[in-house]
């Protein structure tokens, strides 16, 4: 299915897309959608082009085993060996004040914090809000393993090889996946090939 | 005048002191210790940027170390990774793609420059001003010829596609050539042999302009027509330097990384990934700084022998 839709929908020369290419094919009147991340919402919404009400934003459908939205961005780490950890904490502290979290949205940024999301007006607060908020409910985070890039590289290729290069078949793809991540496994000495 | 000569014999002291100097020094040291101490910098530095290097890569061609991972103790794994390599699929891929690169982008710049060879030796018109036209792309960076023809060869905005698309009729915005299957090993040679035909035609041209009038003079009192002194002079005498373009366009052709990772990045999926594209996204996407050093050492090896016969088949052809 990803497969077909990689073929019918993606405009000419689009074979290694991201983010960006993504939200440059949008703006460019290339695509009339796009998948993104939420945090480029309020500048799409502002774009002379493709903003205003000329823009729509929905959640991800729902998939074969459920509804499931992935939490994109890095969270706030404290280093516990660094002689700054107080300060760091302290700036936590500030930055996850129901007030600082409410302006923080305001200006554009993405709050989860309850007190912003659960606010009466905050469906009506921005376009995306209402979206942002479904989304939320059914997000799903997941735990990384460290290897998490090598394993992506590696999907990346195999996946890519079927469904942009034809190459072999799907269930091909996923077998030699399966051989390239019990590679990196061995390599790191965590399973045995 | 005479304040003049004063502020000569002045000057000239110091100049004399030091000269004297480096004359008592110098005395004692063989025309050979002064030739090495004249070239002991460079091969200090050769040895520095060069030899060590790849003596540090063979090393670790042997060991398990990955450099994002660098505090962890290496281990030796003997032949492991060259063994790995060469039962890897994806690394024959690659050199598949490479070899298809190499031939037909060789193949192309060696019959096209040396066909604007022997136009420009004819000496019409305004050849010297053409001549500096046709040696311009191999003068620009290949950052900028990459990123030039990207958007060259952009399938909605791109002048190559508009123009295919006026003269066949083809939609324009419909096909893109570095972003399909069949087209992109096609467009990375296309894009090459753009930028590095001029050097291959410069080469032949000078070649040519080696050859002495007095063989053409003599081919045509007896008559040779211009198909036989093609075949009989200009060829064999100039086959030299187009086995030296060769060599140079082939080791070059073979490293090729810039031009290709600009253009497609190896894609559309590995269609176009050529071997130095692979060995980066194992040492720097990947980090597995063991096996892509043996990645390079087979690389380095493999053109490294090849050059050799090669250079000895010219020597064969030079002395005919």
């Amino acid at each position: 299915m990803y497969k077909e839709l990689y073929k019918c929908c993606q405009p000419p020369g689009l074979t290694n897309a991201y983010m960006q290419e993504g939200l440059d094919a949008f703006k460019s009147g290339q695509v009339a959608m796009q998948m993104n991340w939420f945090a480029f919402f309020p500048g799409l919404y502002k774009d002379q082009n493709v903003g205003g009400d000329k823009i729509g934003f929905f959640v991800n459908p729902a998939g074969p085993k459920g509804q499931f939205s992935q939490l994109g961005g890095q969270g706030i780490s404290v280093v516990s060996y660094s002689d700054k950890k107080d300060d760091a904490l302290t700036y936590v502290r500030w930055f996850a004040q129901p007030a600082v979290q409410q302006k923080w949205w305001e200006l554009g940024g993405y709050s989860a914090a309850k007190s912003v999301v659960q606010a009466p007006g905050f469906p009506a607060s921005q376009p995306f809000a209402p979206a942002f908020l479904t989304t939320m409910g059914f997000m799903k985070d997941f735990w990384a393993e460290p290897l998490y890039v090598d394993l992506l590289l590696d999907m990346q290729k195999r996946v890519h090889d079927y469904v942009v290069a034809d190459k072999g078949t799907a269930q091909e793809a996923l077998d030699q996946l399966v051989k390239d991540w019990k590679k990196v496994f061995a390599d790191e000495g965590k399973q045995t090939n | 005048m005479a304040m003049q000569n004063q502020v000569e014999t002045l000057a000239d002291r110091p100049a004399a002191r030091v000269a004297e100097r480096l004359a008592l020094r110098a005395r004692g040291l063989s025309d050979r210790t002064v030739a090495w101490l004249f070239i002991a910098p460079t091969i200090l530095l050769l040895l520095a940027i060069n030899i060590f290097p790849l003596i540090w890569a063979i090393r670790l061609s042997f060991t398990n170390y990955k450099s994002n991972l660098g505090h962890l103790p290496i281990r030796f794994v003997g032949l492991a990774n060259y063994l790995d390599i060469l039962s890897d699929e994806d690394v024959w891929h690659g050199l598949q793609v490479t070899a298809h690169f190499v031939i037909f982008a060789i193949a192309f710049q060696v019959l096209i420059g040396f066909g604007l060879a022997l136009l420009i030796n004819r000496g019409f018109r305004g050849h010297g001003f053409w001549t500096t036209v046709i040696l311009v792309p191999m003068m620009l960076s290949p950052v900028v010829v990459g990123n030039f023809w990207t958007l060259l060869l952009q399938p909605q905005i791109g002048p190559f596609n508009y123009v295919v698309g006026f003269l066949t009729g083809v939609p324009s915005a419909s096909f893109s050539t570095i972003g399909d299957v069949s087209l992109a090993p096609w467009t990375i040679v296309m894009v090459d042999t753009w930028m590095w035909t001029p050097y291959v035609m410069l080469i032949c041209l000078a070649g040519l302009r080696s050859i002495p009038d007095y063989i053409y003079e003599a081919a045509e009192i007896d008559r040779a027509s211009p198909w036989r002194q093609f075949w009989s002079i200009t060829l064999p005498m100039v086959m030299p330097f187009l086995m030296l373009a060769v060599l140079f366009r082939a080791i070059e052709a073979f490293k090729m990384f810039d031009l290709v990772n600009l253009l497609t990045s190896g894609g559309p999926g590995s269609t176009t990934e050529l071997a130095s594209i692979t060995l980066k996204r194992e040492a720097f996407e990947k980090w597995r700084t063991g096996y892509s050093s043996a990645f390079a050492i087979i690389l380095f090896v493999t053109v490294f022998g090849a050059a050799n016969i090669y250079v000895k088949a010219l020597n064969r052809v030079k002395r005919r």
